[in-house]
């Protein structure tokens, strides 16, 4: 069984349809990489899976579970973690309250517990000195990579990668590659909004190609990034690789 | 100068600071729960109460604190509600401070960035853990100045009490000003009295302020 499945998803903001009817599903272990032209629905795509945006129709369900009643989403928003474009860490908090907020709240862990978790978890992403460090004494790349830590903090089944590296200088997107890179190599699933097509050549098992709300193609990265035969994703990949 | 009437009368004036003290500890009290609730109240956005709620803000903050005290002592009485002095001055004063509260507090909350609220929603905090632990935390910081503003001109504005007769400091003031003359120095040291509350007020504020400014954005 797929650990994500979409049925005939729906999602619009006023007139403009945004989800068209998305059928999809994603494998246990497996990293999906999300391309597609800006407007084409990728994030909204990510949204509708944890509830941040409900749908109109169709039905989503992770590890069996339904979205659908709200009891359902709670336990969905348990096993899904999410990554933000702007890392939306909480500014009032350092970076270990913030990687043990929800440790304690959600989850019920005790202090000590959360604690170790914490820790654990940010020196894999290469910052355990920066415990007691508010948000805003980071670079962009750290505070991603304790966004990212954050997420991990829930144990969640699935990993969700909203455009993670868009806002960063270029300087900085390589060490938030490289955690999500060391992260697909543990097994995590994966699905990841991205604009690095050398990320998702070489992580991804598989890409999606999306337009209009629809996924256009889904495929290898071979065959989709290399060889496509889709004249918009042919399109899509000349645009990209003009500047 | 001459202070003598000032010092002969300094258990009357004593008394009419605590009851001024009093009144004005109410007000900043009552005032900052009607506040918070009705803001956050506001964030849910349902329709009729969000009406409800917006009326009552505008029309506290749009009509006079002079009028509002007027109203409740000498018009509700005509509808069969009888208020005292103390309750008349209590519940004018407070929904008073309440509305503008409620403004100061929405204003902090709307200065909580979006993806905060998306942050915790996707870490699964209910409604009430995002508001307590993420939204409120940021949006005091936020509101705290505006805050202290409203405190310092609602204490200053509990003066105003004494036109329905509730004797806290200002009335006090006038009665002896009334019986023995001297109103330079009655009135200074009143200004003094006042002063004495509001001006430590803003100074903790200011403190707070720096100290939170420290801990990050």
């Amino acid at each position: 069984m797929p650990l994500l499945t979409m049925n005939n998803v729906h999602k619009r903001f006023g007139a403009l349809t945004v989800l068209n009817g998305i059928n999809m599903s994603v494998e246990a272990g497996q990293v999906a990489a999300v391309i597609g032209p800006s407007g084409s629905g990728k994030s909204t795509l990510l949204r509708v899976i944890n509830g941040l945006e409900p749908i109109e129709k169709g039905t989503i369900e992770v590890d069996g579970v339904s979205t659908a009643s709200l009891q359902g989403l709670r336990e969905v928003r348990k096993q899904v973690g999410m990554v933000f474009q702007q890392f939306n860490l909480f500014s009032h908090l350092t970076v270990g309250g913030n990687v043990m907020l929800a440790q304690r709240l959600v989850l019920r862990r005790d202090k000590s517990e959360a604690e170790k978790r914490a820790r654990e978890l940010l020196a894999r992403v290469g910052l355990e000195e920066k415990w007691g460090s508010y948000p805003s004494q980071l670079s962009g790349g750290q505070q991603q990579r304790v966004a990212i830590a954050r997420a991990l903090a829930m144990d969640p089944r699935i990993m969700l990668f909203d455009e993670a590296t868009s806002a960063l200088d270029p300087e900085l997107v390589g060490e938030v590659l490289g955690v999500m890179r060391s992260l697909a190599e543990s097994g995590m699933t994966m699905l990841v909004v991205t604009h690095e097509m050398n990320f998702a050549r070489e992580v991804a098992d598989r890409v999606l190609f999306m337009d209009k709300g629809s996924v256009l193609a889904d495929g290898t990265p071979e065959d989709i990034l290399v060889r496509p035969t889709d004249p918009r994703i042919q399109q899509f990949m000349r645009r990209l690789t003009e500047h | 100068m001459d202070f003598t009437p000032v010092w002969n009368a300094r258990w009357l004036l004593l008394d009419s600071f605590l009851t001024t003290l009093l009144l004005s500890t109410i007000a900043v009290v009552v005032g900052t729960l009607v506040g918070a609730i009705v803001a956050v109240l506001r964030t849910l956005n349902v329709g009729i109460l969000n009406v409800v709620l917006r009326a009552y803000v505008e029309l506290f903050r749009g009509t006079p604190l002079l009028m509002q005290l007027f109203f409740v002592y000498f018009g509700l009485p005509m509808l069969g509600v009888n208020v005292d002095k103390f309750w008349a001055a209590f519940s004018a004063i407070s929904l008073y401070t309440g509305a503008y509260v409620a403004e100061v507090f929405r204003a902090g909350v709307e200065a909580v960035p979006r993806g905060q609220v998306e942050a915790s929603t996707a870490l699964g905090l209910t409604f009430v853990q995002r508001l307590t632990y993420v939204i409120a935390p940021q949006a005091l910081r936020v509101a705290l100045p505006p805050l202290v503003g409203v405190y310092v001109s609602v204490i200053k504005d509990t003066s105003l009490a004494t036109v329905i007769g509730y004797n806290e400091l200002m009335r006090r003031a006038m009665e002896l000003v009334l019986q023995y003359g001297r109103p330079l120095e009655i009135f200074l040291v009143v200004g003094i009295l006042y002063f004495i509350i509001c001006f430590p007020i803003s100074k903790f504020s200011e403190w707070l302020e720096r100290r939170l400014a420290r801990n990050g954005a």
